[in-house]
């Protein structure tokens, strides 16, 4: 009798013992943040532009914004509400815009740029990122603000534009999280990153 | 000779009212019974105040069928629009049209007659006020938006919105008959490639598709479905993306054209049923993402526990 009950007591201890070490083999490891695929209006909203473009190595701010002129002819963005990007954990506002309109022209592309270093673990180096999106200005929940069309849209314009004078790799992030917009539409990126080398 | 320059004054006073009558005629007509006619406008929409500037836009509107079209030029070229009962049609300068579909009474149907009427039908709908100015314009308010009406021709003259005043200036205002435009003209179709988004119901849509997907049902982990829609057609590099929207629980599921030969860095590795597979941190929530040859299923879930409880009931983690 004594032994019987020892024996369910080892049971039952090797059966929870299983089942805390199986539940725990199905979780990850730790999650380390790396770059947030997306850009929101603040920390706490739920919309959010997923990133879409990469300028890489040697990508500055400056030099990205060089190259956008000299590919696409896109100006400083004036109607361009400022969004959040988020920066090895901590969020901050954009550092630069870009727009085809050189006012706030009614349909355009439109890209928010933000500068970041990879600490040498992606093989970026020094790199600007953003979400390009093509976009109008529909009625109603719209009026003086932007609809966005599409991110794959711009994302492809301005990759045939680069490709001309520079390397060109898709990358596929994912980020196809979907958001809808104040016209009922949901819109979303198909989660492929155009990631050029600007030198 | 006074009895002859009285008759011609006469006659001359007719034919000037004849021309006023017509052309009042037209005006009322505007908003009269033109249920066989189809409105042509061409209208400079002029922004004024720190963002000034202007966009001449041109509308064909047949309110009665709720069908409208417009044409405007943006710094990349030559832009099209075009709405109807469940849809809404973008022809870009460059690269595929866009055309989304959705329930019949879809807000985004509105969205081209919305530039002009959004006020007007914000008061028909109860929820915007009227005052009547004068014999000549009529206004109304909605929270921070305001619009001043022409009564004679029922179309806007200028609108405040947050305080940015938009005036409309009407270059060409008339009634064509409909029978001048073919049934090509309000079409949902294009020309050119067409890329498609497409709202329906979850399993008509996993019927339409190209690829097996992973269906969770109506309900998953005690969300309800909320939205389904399926994109084809607008990357070259994506055949197919489902989409199924369960609350803060979203499923992408997609028919890559190709299988990826580089991926979103960083993330830990998640173990899997089938397939590779990582999990990222992008506040407030998480992203799993799967990949199985050239499928991708993407999941964003608000925390790891429902993003890999997520995954066991699409069969993909143990």
């Amino acid at each position: 009798m004594i032994e019987s009950r020892k024996i369910r007591v080892v049971a039952v201890v090797f059966a929870a013992a299983f089942a805390i070490g199986f539940s725990m083999a199905s979780l990850p490891a730790s999650a380390d943040l790396f770059f947030y695929s997306y850009i929101k209006k603040d920390s706490t909203a739920t919309q959010k532009e997923p990133i879409n473009v990469l300028f890489t190595i040697g990508g500055t701010l400056s030099a990205s914004n060089d190259h956008i002129w000299h590919h696409l002819s896109w100006s400083d963005a004036i109607c361009s509400g400022t969004q959040y990007f988020q920066d090895h954990g901590v969020w901050q506002a954009q550092q630069g815009t870009r727009a085809s309109g050189g006012w706030c022209d009614a349909v355009r592309y439109h890209i928010r740029l933000n500068q970041q270093d990879d600490d040498g673990g992606a093989g970026y180096g020094t790199f600007t990122m953003g979400p390009v999106h093509y976009e109008d200005r529909p009625g109603g929940c719209y009026d003086l603000n932007h609809r966005v069309v599409s991110f794959n849209l711009a994302r492809d314009e301005v990759n045939n534009k680069f490709t001309t004078w520079h390397t060109a790799e898709w990358v596929y992030w994912g980020n196809t999280d979907p958001y809808t917009q104040c016209d009922g539409t949901s819109r979303q990126s198909d989660g492929w990153i155009a990631r050029l080398v600007t030198p | 000779m006074n009895g002859r320059l009285v008759s011609t004054a006469i006659l001359l006073a007719i034919a000037v009212a004849g021309v006023t009558m017509g052309a009042t005629a037209k005006a009322f007509a505007v908003r009269g019974h033109h249920d066989e006619r189809v409105l042509h406008l061409v209208v400079e929409h002029r922004l004024s105040g720190p963002e000034h500037g202007s966009q001449v836009v041109e509308y064909w509107l047949d309110e009665s069928r709720n069908l409208a079209r417009s044409l405007e030029h943006g710094s990349s070229g030559q832009v099209v629009n075009a709405t109807g009962s469940g849809w809404w049609l973008h022809v870009p300068p460059h690269g595929p049209a866009i055309r989304y579909e959705g329930s019949h009474a879809a807000p985004f149907t509105r969205g081209i007659f919305w530039r002009l009427y959004y006020l007007r039908d914000a008061y028909r709908s109860g929820i915007a006020t009227r005052q009547e100015i004068n014999d000549r314009y009529v206004a109304y308010t909605l929270a921070t938006r305001r619009a001043v009406y022409d009564r004679a021709t029922g179309l806007p003259v200028w609108q405040t919105i947050d305080g940015r005043r938009m005036d409309f200036v009407y270059h060409v205002n008339e009634q064509l008959p409909r029978s001048e435009f073919p049934e090509s003209f309000f079409s949902a179709h294009a020309a050119t490639r067409l890329a498609v988004t497409r709202e329906a119901d979850r399993r008509e849509l996993l019927r339409s598709l190209a690829f097996s997907a992973i269906d969770p049902g109506d309900q998953l982990l005690g969300r309800d479905i909320e939205k389904a829609f399926v994109t084809r057609g607008e990357s070259a590099l994506t055949i197919e993306q489902l989409t199924l929207i369960y609350g803060d629980i979203r499923i992408e599921q997609a028919l890559l054209a190709a299988e990826p030969k580089s991926i979103r860095p960083g993330g830990a590795e998640i173990r899997l049923t089938q397939g590779t597979g990582r999990l990222h941190v992008d506040p407030p929530g998480v992203h799993a993402m799967v990949l199985i040859g050239n499928r991708a299923i993407n999941v964003f879930a608000p925390d790891t526990t429902t993003a890999m409880a997520t995954l066991r009931v699409l069969g993909l983690a143990p």
